[in-house]
């Protein structure tokens, strides 16, 4: 099961992740290896087997619509990267 | 003109409405206007490492009820799929309700 | 004795008693930590005058008296990828190096309640995705036992902390076999719990399916106190049992007769070690000549679990990791072009090769024309494998085998081969995908290095598998052996 450079590229792209030339080749090569040995999977006949996404039955956990304290705008702010007048700027979104 | 007469219209609307909770959808958060921003928020809103969402259930509750109010067919099973775009949104990878 | 090898209980009785204070303890830590740093390599953040100021503050209770909680007095090391409030966190990696929490993790706020004294946060692979420690962006753990050998991973830093007796009792996480598979290369003990069982808010999420909380100690007696305080339903975590925390020191009796135990055949056929193989299998001779049975039991779809378990737990780590983009927190890259190339740059920058790995095959998995073929299919692999442990229960009360399938290996041995990696999880990872309890004892040594028992119970049976974790134990003298490398302390 090879990968070509185009499938990580286009992998890396909706990852939003930059790779270089010699990094592109490398996981080429070891994202294709291991989906080589993923193919073992078809070894299995599940057709009438149903997935399990989550182990504990557990459903409906809800929460009632009541307001809990938010956080401070201090705390907010505090890890932020670039901040103005309580808020995270980013490079304009909107030409 | 052979334009009608070969192809049917069909219009479909997504339609987004805003539910009137108190809170956030999974975090307890006020929906209230007119704070100054970013006043209204916690780790799980902004997608802090390690928090976890718990949905609202009256959001849940007043979804359901606009849906039978329209005639529509409630499901049996919902589930929550995660989203994995990049957009200008909070990217907990937590999509908007879909009942 | 140095008062580093007590057990949490004996400990607890002399701080009742006056014997110790918690400062005494807290300064023990802090002078053991100076002295086998250099060498360990266990600490990512050190809080020095954090844990003298909860000291001093538990100090001062001790003498009024009144009520202690369960973990009164004792330091502890907190894996760096569970959050603590106004204490760096940083999940071993360059993103997050800057990050000073604004909450506590549930698992912490229920440490403060039972009083323990945090003493800083351990190194582990970034976000979790390693299985030798080599894969924090900081620094390289070492294993206590042989410096030039990896302590396992993910929880490298914790198990090495323990084994060295640098703090009291760890906290770990476990998704794979990251908190199993260190404490076996390590000789120490680890348990994960079931799935559901200790809260995972505040645990920085790998894979939210498979991820679990857990103690690591130096005897199975810590483990069970350190269970007790931090298990339980928890409102804030939709995927945490409402399931009633019982009374675990009711498993401290020793006794296991009548007990029926299943080998699995599978984790001791090629590709494990000999001497893991026998070491495990010996275990088999204490447990009959303590009143249980054994027999061979098949988990037949065994082999196909890591394959399943990379592909769902790289699909949900995709998605998790995807909140680190540089805008609210974390490390951003400097000079971006526009949004997207912010996100490109500051992820690039910030990640490192396994976990860009991990999040491409995520990616790939989930992506469209390929997510039934992947994803799906290994959702449904995963059953087929809980359907195989539903089964041995209905025989047996518990399975054993080893937890990894070799000793630790050396520093840099696999780190250029990720699937060669991968395999070292072969016994835990089933575990993690039936969302069991399970635990990992010392069983002894291979060429001076120590061996893991692997011992699985049923969904959240911790008290037998403490129960028969601890008679194992108490019928053995594995338990008192320590590292002679870092010069550690004498029994």
């Amino acid at each position: 099961m090879s990968i070509s450079i185009r499938d990580v590229e286009h992998v890396a792209n909706l990852a939003r992740l930059e790779l270089t030339e010699e990094e592109k080749a490398k996981y080429a090569e070891q994202l294709g290896a291991i989906l080589a040995y993923a193919q073992k999977l078809n070894e299995l006949d599940t057709e009438n087997v149903p997935p399990t996404s989550h182990v504990l039955p557990v459903a409906n956990v809800m929460r009632d619509d009541e307001p809990r304290p938010s956080s401070p705008i201090e705390k907010v702010m505090l890890n932020a990267p670039d901040e103005e007048d309580g808020q995270f700027r980013v490079p304009a979104v909107l030409e | 003109m052979t334009v009608t007469k070969n192809y049917e219209t069909v219009i479909g609307l997504e339609v987004h409405v805003e539910l009137h909770t108190k809170t956030k959808i999974f975090c307890g958060c006020s929906t209230s206007f007119g704070a100054p921003p970013n006043t209204h928020t916690c780790p799980i809103c902004l997608g802090h490492p390690g928090v976890l969402p718990v949905v609202n259930r009256q959001a849940v509750e007043y979804a359901m009820k606009a849906a039978m109010a329209l005639n529509c067919e409630i499901a049996d099973v919902t589930k929550f799929d995660r989203k994995n775009y990049f957009y200008p949104r909070p990217a907990e990878g937590v999509p908007d309700l879909a009942v | 004795m140095s008062v580093l090898d007590l057990r949490l209980r004996e400990l607890h009785d002399r701080l009742a008693g006056g014997e110790l204070t918690v400062t005494d303890l807290v300064e023990a830590s802090l002078a053991r930590i100076r002295e086998t740093e250099p060498v360990v390599q266990a600490f990512i953040t050190i809080d020095e005058e954090g844990a003298r100021a909860q000291a001093a503050e538990l100090d001062h209770q001790l003498k009024n008296g009144g009520e202690r909680g369960l973990l009164f007095g004792l330091p502890a090391g907190i894996k760096d990828n569970i959050v603590t409030d106004g204490l760096l966190t940083t999940c071993a990696s360059r993103f997050l190096s800057n990050y000073i929490p604004i909450y506590n993790a549930t698992v912490m706020d229920r440490l403060r309640a039972a009083q323990s004294v945090t003493i800083g946060k351990l190194n582990m692979d970034e976000f979790a995705m390693g299985g030798s420690n080599e894969n924090s962006a900081f620094k390289a753990t070492r294993n206590p036992w042989d410096p030039e050998r990896v302590p396992g991973g993910s929880s490298g830093g914790s198990a090495a902390a323990v084994a060295s007796r640098q703090v009291y009792f760890a906290l770990g996480s476990d998704t794979g076999g990251s908190i199993r598979q260190p404490a076996a290369y390590c000789g120490v003990v680890g348990l994960k719990p079931t799935y559901g069982r200790v809260s995972r808010y505040g645990l920085v999420a790998f894979a939210s399916s498979l991820d679990q909380i857990g103690p690591i100690t130096k005897n199975v007696e810590d483990a069970v106190y350190v269970l007790q305080a931090i298990a339980g339903h928890d409102p804030m975590d939709s995927t945490s049992a409402d399931v009633e925390v019982p009374d675990y020191t009711a498993a401290l009796t020793g006794d296991v007769r009548g007990l029926k135990i299943g080998v699995a055949k599978e984790y001791l056929g090629e590709g494990i070690a000999p001497q893991v193989k026998e070491a495990v299998l010996a275990t088999l001779k204490v447990f009959e000549s303590l009143g249980a049975t054994w027999e061979e039991v098949s988990l037949p779809h065994t082999e196909y679990a890591v394959a399943a378990y990379y592909l769902l737990a790289s699909s949900e780590a995709s998605s998790n990791l995807a909140r680190f983009d540089g805008v609210r927190y974390g490390v951003r890259a400097e000079n971006p072009a526009n949004l997207i190339d912010l996100y490109r740059k500051s992820r690039s920058q910030g990640f490192g090769a396994e976990v860009k790995r991990r999040i491409m095959l995520g990616t790939y998995a989930l992506s469209s024309g390929y997510y039934d073929a992947y994803y799906l299919k290994a959702q449904k692999v995963r059953t087929l494998i809980k359907q195989d442990f539903d089964q041995a229960f209905e025989k047996f009360d518990i399975v054993i085998g080893p937890t990894a399938p070799t000793t630790a290996f050396k520093i840099g041995e696999q780190i250029d081969d990720p699937l060669t990696m991968y395999l070292n999880d072969i016994c835990t990872i089933p575990v993690n995908l039936a969302g069991l309890p399970a635990i990992s004892v010392p069983c002894g040594l291979a060429d001076g290095l120590p061996v893991g028992l692997q011992i699985i119970g049923r969904a959240f049976d911790e008290t037998t598998v403490l129960r028969v974790a601890y008679a194992y134990e108490q019928a053995t003298e594995h338990h008192k052996l320590r590292p002679a490398a870092v010069g550690g302390a004498q029994s």
